[in-house]
Order: C-alpha cells, then sequence, then structure tokens
C-alpha cells in the first residue's frame, strides 16, 4: 500500500521539517496581517505542495523556496479573488442601469461615460499628487515611486537598490512605506466617497 | 510611462512586498526566523504540532474502499446462480420483473464511500478571513457560521475562534 505523502516531504527528518515549518512560517507571517491567518496559510501551503502543486526537486527551486512561492501564490489568489468580487458588484450596479431597457448606448450615455472616464483619470491625478505630497520629506520613496511608474523600469528590489545607488534594505523599506501611504489615501477617497 | 492606476500601483507594491518577504525570510538564520514569529505572536509550537499531526495522518496508507459487498464462497456461487436463472427468465419474457428486482435488492446494492469532509466549510473560511481582513465584520461572521453548520468541529479551531472574536470586537465598534 502506498502512502499518500510525496517522498520530498515523508523523507524530511524533525529538524529538516522543523526548519521548514519555520521557513514557511516565517514568510506566511510577513505576508498576513494576524497569526492566526499565518498558520492557516502556512498548512494550506504543506496540503497543496503535498497534493495538487508538487514539488519537482530536480527543478531550479530549493524546497523552501518553492513552499514560500506557492504560500504567495495562494495569497495571491486570494486577494484577487477579493478584487474580482468588488469589481462584479460595481459592475453589477452599472450592468443594472445598462440593462433598462436599449441596447445601444444613448449620446446622454455616452456623455455620461466620457465624464466617468474623465473623472477616474483626474481621480489616479488626485491619489498620486497626495501621494507624492505625504512622500516630499522621503527623497528615496519618491525616487522608487517614480521607478514603480515607470513600466520600462525594473521591478526587482536588487535591481532597484543598483540602480538607485542604496541597500536593498532601504529599498524595502521605502516600498512598504509607500504601500502603507497609499492605502492609506485610498481608504480616505474609499470614506469619503460613501 | 504609463498611466497607472493608484490600485495598479497598490498590486504592483504588493507583488514587490511579497518577493522582499521571500528573500528577507531566506537570508535569516533558523534562529532569527523563530525571533521573528515570537516578535508577531505565531505560536510555532502550536503550528509544529499542527503539521505534526496532519503528517502522521497523512502518512497513513489510503483506506481501500470496496466496491462491492464482500460475500462468502457460497454465497457467492448461489449469488450466480440466482442472477443465471433471473436472466434466463427474463429471457423468456417473463422474468424481466425477477430480474429487476434481484438487481435491485437492497442487499446487493454496492456500499456507498464514506462521508467525506464538507469541502465547501474550508471555502467559505477562507472567503470569511479575506472578509474579515477587509474589515467587512458582518460578511467575515456571516461566513463563518455559514461554515459552522457545515462543519461544526471546524468552528473549534483555534484560528477561526480568533478571527471570529475580531469580527465580534470590529461590528461592537460600528
Amino acid at each position: 500500500m502506498r502512502s499518500k505523502l510525496p517522498t520530498y516531504l515523508q523523507a524530511l527528518s524533525k529538524e529538516e521539517r522543523e526548519t521548514l515549518l519555520a521557513e514557511v512560517l516565517a514568510y506566511t507571517a510577513e505576508i498576513t496581517r494576524t497569526p492566526a491567518e499565518a498558520r492557516l496559510l502556512a498548512m494550506e501551503t504543506f496540503e497543496a505542495v503535498a497534493t495538487t502543486r508538487p514539488y519537482d526537486p530536480d527543478g531550479k527551486m530549493t524546497l523552501p523556496q518553492y513552499m514560500m512561492w506557492v504560500a504567495k501564490s495562494l495569497r495571491s489568489n486570494e486577494r484577487q479573488a477579493a478584487a474580482t468580487r468588488k469589481k462584479h458588484e460595481r459592475e453589477a450596479t452599472r450592468d443594472a442601469v445598462a440593462l433598462s431597457g436599449r441596447s445601444a448606448p444613448s449620446p446622454e450615455e455616452q456623455l455620461l461615460e466620457a465624464a466617468a472616464a474623465r473623472a477616474r483619470e483626474a481621480r489616479t491625478a488626485r491619489i498620486m499628487d497626495k501621494l507624492r505630497a505625504k512622500l516630499a520629506g522621503w527623497p528615496l520613496e519618491l525616487r522608487l515611486l517614480a521607478l514603480k511608474l515607470d513600466d520600462g523600469a525594473p521591478q526587482k528590489a536588487r535591481e532597484q537598490a543598483a540602480l538607485l545607488g542604496v541597500h536593498v534594505e532601504d529599498v524595502y523599506r521605502a516600498a512598504e512605506r509607500i504601500r502603507r501611504y497609499l492605502e492609506g489615501i485610498l481608504a480616505e477617497e474609499e470614506e469619503a466617497a460613501q | 510611462m504609463t498611466k497607472k492606476t493608484p490600485e495598479d500601483l497598490l498590486d504592483a507594491l504588493e507583488e514587490q512586498r511579497l518577493d522582499d518577504a521571500m528573500d528577507r525570510v531566506l537570508a535569516k538564520t533558523h534562529a532569527e526566523r523563530l525571533a521573528s514569529l515570537r516578535e508577531k505572536n505565531v505560536d510555532f509550537e502550536a503550528a509544529k504540532a499542527e503539521l505534526d499531526g496532519w503528517l502522521e495522518e497523512s502518512k497513513k496508507p489510503a483506506p481501500v474502499i470496496p466496491l462491492a459487498p464482500r460475500r462468502s464462497g457460497s454465497l457467492r456461487v448461489v449469488a450466480l446462480y440466482a442472477a443465471a436463472a433471473a436472466a434466463a427468465l427474463a429471457l423468456l419474457g417473463g422474468g424481466a420483473a425477477v430480474a429487476v428486482h434481484y438487481l435491485s435488492s437492497p442487499e446487493e446494492k454496492p456500499r456507498s464511500l464514506p462521508a467525506a469532509p464538507p469541502p465547501a466549510a474550508r471555502e467559505l473560511r477562507r472567503d470569511a478571513f479575506a472578509r474579515c481582513n477587509e474589515h467587512q465584520w458582518g460578511a467575515c461572521l456571516y461566513g463563518l457560521d455559514q461554515a459552522k453548520e457545515l462543519d461544526p468541529e471546524g468552528d473549534a479551531d483555534p484560528r477561526v475562534q480568533e478571527v471570529r472574536r475580531q469580527a465580534e470586537a470590529g461590528m461592537q465598534k460600528r
């Protein structure tokens, strides 16, 4: 009779297992908000690697790297699902209006849609201005923001650090500050819109 | 330079955060990782016990589920003769009902598979956790309650209880 557990997990010694768990859990604790979520995601990662996302020992990644990559992927899927749900809720409201009778939009509706597009552009500009204003005292953050907004610029922290002439840890901190400030501004915008 | 929306930028920053965290964790020693878990109030020992339990469970061989009931040798011969007789009757035109009755006899039905844990409960909990993260406390509690209906035992999990407490506290603050 064959065990359900793949060899690369079954063959781990107690110490190796503990080390692997600490690696995965330290990662999930970094990318989630609560200890409960961190543990849940770590366990889901082990389950996924044992079943639906098997590890290839001959591949490029080590087992800990691969498991973190799986955890990241599970986390991203969760975020995308939440974003998709919000988008669908918005679209459902819009569809309800669009399905009110006619198939082609009337000139008035076209004007309204154009106005909405302009409003979206204005909102983007306003939020970016607010973000730059908040980051005024942080020159590295402003330079990093410019890189993040440039599709042609490197997006890996190490490459950005080399380009900006700083240590990679500084880039981590700067990116985190930009993210925090932007989240705050978006929350304010959402509150103001309600 | 393209016009990224604030949400695009946030997604890119989040993606980078996940990658950066990976580099940071990989660069740490085992002791440093344990220290960072303590700082974040993550109970490593409890997680270890949980993982050990799961591994033990997973190491057990998969159960063999018989597709048909076992019968003793003599019963099997009797059943074979009975089936042949029923088929012959059916062929003769008058025994179809007998054959159908025999084949659909409750004793001969394959055993049903053991009840699997409800797969929807985990999905509901995952969704509820996501809602909690978005501070949608009502939706979070609703999801946890739905999951509890499907899987009452799972609700006792300390992680679920913690999220439930957060959601209830969030509701009270409103």
